[in-house]
């Protein structure tokens, strides 16, 4: 215990005087009192409530979204959207969460959740709620594949906590089965319209996760979400309990069943795994406790933050701006997919090499083969663009995938590809980042973009 | 000719783009899916090429089970010099056993090496070596590890730089006849092209041109010139 207290205050301390310097909380504080005490987060002071988001893909908009509502509400809610997800970042974010004597100073807390930290976490967190948006590939060299992340939360989530889950998934639809009392499941039905069937490079529900046998998809919207039985075994999908049954893009409004009764909720934004996220989000307050039109109303207030996703002119193109976790080849297919079923003619550009891997050693193009780029070959895909360290590869894997030479414009610097850039016959122009790229892309490629296009329209 | 692809449902690692490489570098070849529950074609046929890539350990379990009524078949397709690429993870499974904890999980037993896998201690590593005079790299991430013993000298290729089989060891892979094993992830074949090229050539005994071959051969030098950069940590 007195190494704890020990850990305690030198966390404190080194809180303040990062406060002091001006520097946002990280997860030093965290990493200190660890350093000091391996099990810090056994003794640190938690919130009653704790609600835990983990996924794949999606976990940190999830989370923006349920802080937001429950601050709507004047509830005071402790998170770690400024610190990291991982062992350090939750000490840190609780050491904030309490007051000089260990006792916590907010009722409810919201963490993200890195899924590879799980038996770190959840053997002294024990979560009121936990939802996992989805488990897909991602990092090989950190992640490895689903069936290793779904054991690192699935063996070690504790029984008593209220699961909320992807009944969509194939995979992550299957945590806490014949462990945990409580499952709740949310989806999306298939929606009008929709063009489901898609082919995909990566599907890890092929297989029968159970037995190994092949897996019938029933419906199939991307890669292993959809509905499936095994060929051999009695492993199947479960029946949602909050299933988007319709969407409305025009009015940008969803509606969604809530355990059998229909509500229509605002839609924060149309592209489907956002939609899985806002659905996850009705569920949970749902379950917390709030009634649908509440929600409801809190959802009216919702955006997405403009670091992930942001829209701006250059000229007569418009230029949409969005997240890339780069390594992950879904969150790569995703906007591939996204780009392609969006109206009029598009023009794409990455920027999601990994620029520190690249100093350090040497990036694998492992994830650009198992990312869906052989859909941007549709005639509507007017020009794709890459930049960056592996542009090369990436012009490679493109050539594979089907897209006419005469598209592709690459280069090693992003000045370089918008000196080539061309956009004519273009409506818009979707920009990929990786997180990291963040500040390159708002100081430098965008206002170039704005500048090139705006200037050649005079 | 015939190419007997073993286990496509389960491959990982961008391993599906070996497949889909040698599918666009012969076109012409019948391709031969063998699912896990079904007979491999191998047993009663003698294809041309043989391929299994990288899965998951349970599904390397199973891979095993099913493997192993026909691993005799396997070593005499072996010994006739059928052409055999198994990469990644599947590795293992022409070992002796795979030690997981207080696991012993017998494997095929057709190669002199056992293999120590941890599910909590990663091991990724970069690998930049030589064969038939020209260099091979490529990346590597898994749970097991192999270890030949003393005796064993039947590598893929000799390493330059970065990791072999294991940490600080210079033999990478496993060669025997016309059978390579190699734990390069994929896409093992796109990042060398110079042994691609050889390799498929001697499979369907006619030269072969690579798709955009000018292309694959620029990117493979530039990557050849990042893992001899010695400011560029290749472990």
């Amino acid at each position: 215990m007195l190494k704890f207290l020990i850990a305690f205050f030198a966390g404190k301390c080194a809180k303040i005087l990062l406060k002091l310097l001006g520097k946002r909380a990280t997860h030093f504080p965290g990493k200190l009192a660890l350093k000091i005490c391996p099990d810090f987060l056994r003794y640190i002071g938690k919130p009653k409530n704790i609600i835990c988001v983990t996924g794949t893909n999606g976990k940190t908009s999830t989370c923006n979204m349920i802080e937001d509502c429950l601050r709507q509400d004047n509830i005071k809610v402790l998170d770690n959207s400024f610190g990291s997800n991982t062992l350090p970042g939750i000490c840190a974010t609780f050491i904030d969460g309490v007051n000089l004597f260990n006792k916590p100073v907010f009722d409810t807390c919201v963490l993200e959740v890195d899924e590879r930290s799980s038996l770190h976490i959840y053997k002294y967190v024990t979560p009121t709620y936990f939802i996992c948006s989805n488990l897909f590939r991602d990092s090989v060299m950190r992640n490895a594949h689903t069936e290793f992340i779904f054991s690192m939360i699935n063996d070690y989530l504790p029984s008593s906590t209220k699961l909320i889950l992807n009944g969509d998934d194939v995979i992550s639809s299957r945590l806490g089965k014949g462990a945990n009392e409580t499952r709740i499941f949310f989806g999306v039905d298939k929606l009008e319209g929709e063009q489901t069937e898609e082919h995909n490079i990566i599907n890890d529900g092929r297989a029968c996760p159970e037995c190994g046998a092949k897996m019938i998809f029933d419906f199939k919207r991307y890669h292993h979400i959809g509905k499936a039985h095994c060929s051999r075994c009695d492993m199947a999908s479960p029946v949602s309990d909050y299933v988007v049954k319709s969407v409305d893009e025009n009015a940008m409004t969803m509606t969604v069943s809530l355990k059998g009764k229909e509500f229509v909720f605002p839609m924060i934004n149309e592209a489907i795994f956002n939609i899985y996220n806002e659905v996850s989000v009705i569920a949970l307050l749902s379950e917390y406790g709030f009634e649908p039109e509440k929600i409801a109303s809190f959802m009216k207030n919702l955006h997405i933050t403009s670091t992930r996703y942001n829209e701006t002119q250059a000229g007569d193109v418009k230029v949409i701006c969005t997240m890339l976790k780069g390594y992950n080849p879904i969150a790569c297919s995703r906007n591939c997919h996204t780009a392609l079923i969006r109206e009029g003619r598009k023009a794409v550009f990455f920027m999601v090499d990994d620029i520190h891997n690249e100093q350090d050693d040497s990036e694998s193009i492992t994830w650009h083969y198992e990312a869906d780029y052989e859909v941007l070959a549709d005639e509507s895909i007017t020009h794709i663009f890459a930049s960056g360290p592996r542009a090369l590869d990436v012009k490679y894997r493109l050539l594979l995938g089907g897209i006419p030479e005469k598209k592709i414009t690459v280069g090693r610097h992003e000045s370089d590809v918008i000196e080539q850039m061309t956009l004519e016959n273009t409506d818009t122009l979707l920009i990929f980042y990786d997180m990291h790229r963040y500040d390159k892309l708002e100081k430098e490629v965008k206002p170039a973009i704005v500048k090139k296009f705006a200037k050649e329209d005079k | 000719m015939t190419i007997e692809i073993l286990y496509k449902d389960y491959l990982l690692f961008g391993d599906e783009a070996n497949v889909d490489y040698i599918v666009k570098c012969l076109p012409d070849a019948e391709i031969s899916h063998t699912s896990i529950h079904d007979k491999p074609y191998f047993a009663e046929n003698e294809p041309d090429l043989i391929y299994m890539g990288a899965m998951s350990e349970n599904n390397q379990e199973r891979a095993i089970e099913a493997l192993m009524p026909y691993k005799d078949r396997l070593n005499e397709l072996i010994e006739k010099g059928v052409h055999i690429l198994f990469t990644s993870t599947s590795c293992d499974v022409l070992g002796k056993y795979i030690i997981d904890g207080d696991r012993k999980i017998d494997c095929l037993g057709l190669f002199d090496f056992t293999v120590e896998r941890k599910m909590l201690r990663r091991f990724n590593a970069m690998t930049l070596g030589t064969y038939n005079g020209y260099e091979m790299m490529g990346f590597k991430s898994q749970f097991g590890v192999a270890t030949p013993s003393a005796e064993c000298n039947e590598f893929f290729f000799d390493v330059t730089r970065g990791s072999g089989l294991y940490k600080d060891f210079k033999k990478e892979g496993f060669k025997r006849n016309n059978l390579i094993a190699t734990y390069i992830i994929g896409p093992f074949l796109i990042l060398n092209p110079i042994f691609t090229k050889e390799w498929l050539s001697n499979v369907s005994g006619k030269e072969i041109t690579l798709p955009f071959e000018d292309l694959a051969m620029e990117c493979y030098r530039n990557r050849l010139a990042e893992f001899k950069d010695e400011n560029r940590k290749i472990e």
